[in-house]
């Protein structure tokens, strides 16, 4: 874990042990701009990229990244980047089921290492989560159950989240579930994180509240 | 400042130096829950607590305080507790006038002390600013120019935000520009906290990028 080859920087912060990062942004220029140096690092380090993504806006992702001077058509071929669609991961069955998303996530990372990349570099767009699919309602609840994930493994994953699309509430949920977080375009250590266990207890007492007060109406 | 018998202990942190904070709440019955000992210890300690409420909600303020043990009408009477709705205070005039405001609450933070009380201890309701009157939308703005004002004091300075009224992009905003949040209950120096100087630089700049946006239309 965390040997000094594997160390990463990017967004005016260095990464220690903890590798799940949520990234708050305003617009996708402010992303791709804050998530340049991350991501090309990457590929300067022959690290695997697999990043995914909303299906409309996967034109749009790899353009980007060609501006960012990655040649993506090669990386590509030579399955160093592997872009994938939201249906063929978070939404495969038109719907969300965490346990098998969190197995994907595993073997995502494996296959990599299996392959001989130094490190995977995951990117996740989250916005998955807004869509009216069965399951979706899930998302806080993986996302904490991910901190039992990563530990075991040096990759750092990144879940991006669009500011103007998430309501608020969600938005301190999705906070409180990552150990590190960039929020302005700075990588912090989050001091609001709640390990899994903990959190976990929480959302079960948030249903339980929620049911006895939908008994009592 | 800040000497030893002005420590201030509560939502499960210490205060230190820094004393302008934010704290979010998903619920009126988390806010209240979260706050109880803020507002308790100060009028054991004899500090002066200024509030700031929604008009709508002054009655159930006082009723919640009263349910904590607080002795309203006797503190109301001495002049310990001062409640003031929003219309008598940020939005007096019926607009938000941002350096009219700040001023008035510098005043108020000198209030407390001046009339021989320990210290102030200052809470406002921010939802002021979702109300449709000229200026609101200077409330980040305002917020960030408020470090430069509390620095000079020991009073104590609690803007509580509802997570289900208000946007996340401005929630964002406002847990950048507050040195301390309260986030789960939970009170944190907060590492994402921007200072004032730098702040308003990043005020300027969208704003720009919005006229710029505007012309180009």
């Amino acid at each position: 874990m965390g040997t000094e080859s594997h160390s990463v920087q990017f967004a005016g912060g260095s990464l220690g042990g903890q590798r799940h990062i949520c990234a708050f942004f305003n617009s996708i220029d402010e992303e791709h701009r804050v998530l340049r140096s991350f991501i090309k690092d990457g590929f300067d380090r022959g690290d695997k990229a697999f990043h995914l993504v909303d299906p409309e806006q996967r034109e749009e992702h790899l353009r980007r990244l060609a501006e960012a001077g990655i040649n993506v058509h090669r990386a590509i071929d030579t399955g160093q980047l592997e872009v994938r669609r939201w249906q063929d991961a978070y939404l495969r069955g038109n719907h969300f089921d965490q346990n098998a998303m969190l197995a994907l996530i595993e073997e995502v990372l494996q296959s990599a290492d299996t392959a001989g990349y130094p490190l995977t570099r995951l990117v996740a767009h989250m916005e998955w989560a807004l869509l009216d699919k069965p399951g979706v309602d899930n998302l806080v609840e993986y996302e904490t159950r991910l901190n039992y994930v990563l530990p075991k493994y040096d990759d750092p994953v990144i879940c991006t989240y669009d500011l103007s699309k998430f309501p608020a509430s969600m938005v301190m949920d999705i906070m409180r579930t990552h150990p590190v977080v960039i929020i302005g375009g700075i990588l912090q250590e989050n001091p609001f994180f709640v390990p899994p266990d903990q959190f976990l207890l929480e959302l079960r007492e948030r249903r339980s509240v929620r049911k006895s007060a939908g008994m009592a109406n | 400042m800040a000497t030893e018998s002005h420590s201030v202990q509560f939502a499960g942190g210490n205060l230190a130096g820094q004393r302008h904070i934010c704290a979010f709440f998903n619920s009126t019955d988390e806010e209240y829950r979260v706050l109880r000992s803020f507002y308790t210890d100060g009028f054991d300690r004899g500090d002066k607590a200024f509030h700031l409420v929604d008009p709508e909600l002054r009655e159930e303020h006082l009723r919640r305080l009263a349910e904590a043990g607080i002795n309203v009408q006797e503190a109301m009477d001495s002049g310990q507790l001062e409640v003031r709705p929003w219309q008598d205070a940020p939005l007096r005039g019926g607009r938000f006038d941002e350096d009219t405001w700040l001023a008035s609450f510098e005043q108020m933070l000198q209030s407390g002390p001046a009339a021989g009380y320990a210290q102030t201890r200052f809470l406002g309701h921010m939802e002021w600013a979702l109300v449709d009157l000229p200026g609101v939308e200077d409330l980040i703005d305002f917020e960030t120019r408020v470090n430069y004002v509390t620095p000079k004091y020991d009073n104590i300075v609690v803007c509580t935000y509802d997570l289900s009224k208000f946007r996340a992009s401005v929630v964002m905003d406002a847990l950048r520009t507050h040195p301390v949040v309260i986030i789960g209950g939970i009170l944190q120096e907060n590492p994402f906290f921007i200072p004032p100087d730098q702040f308003l630089l990043e005020l300027r700049e969208r704003r720009s990028v919005r006229k710029s946006a505007a012309t180009a239309n």
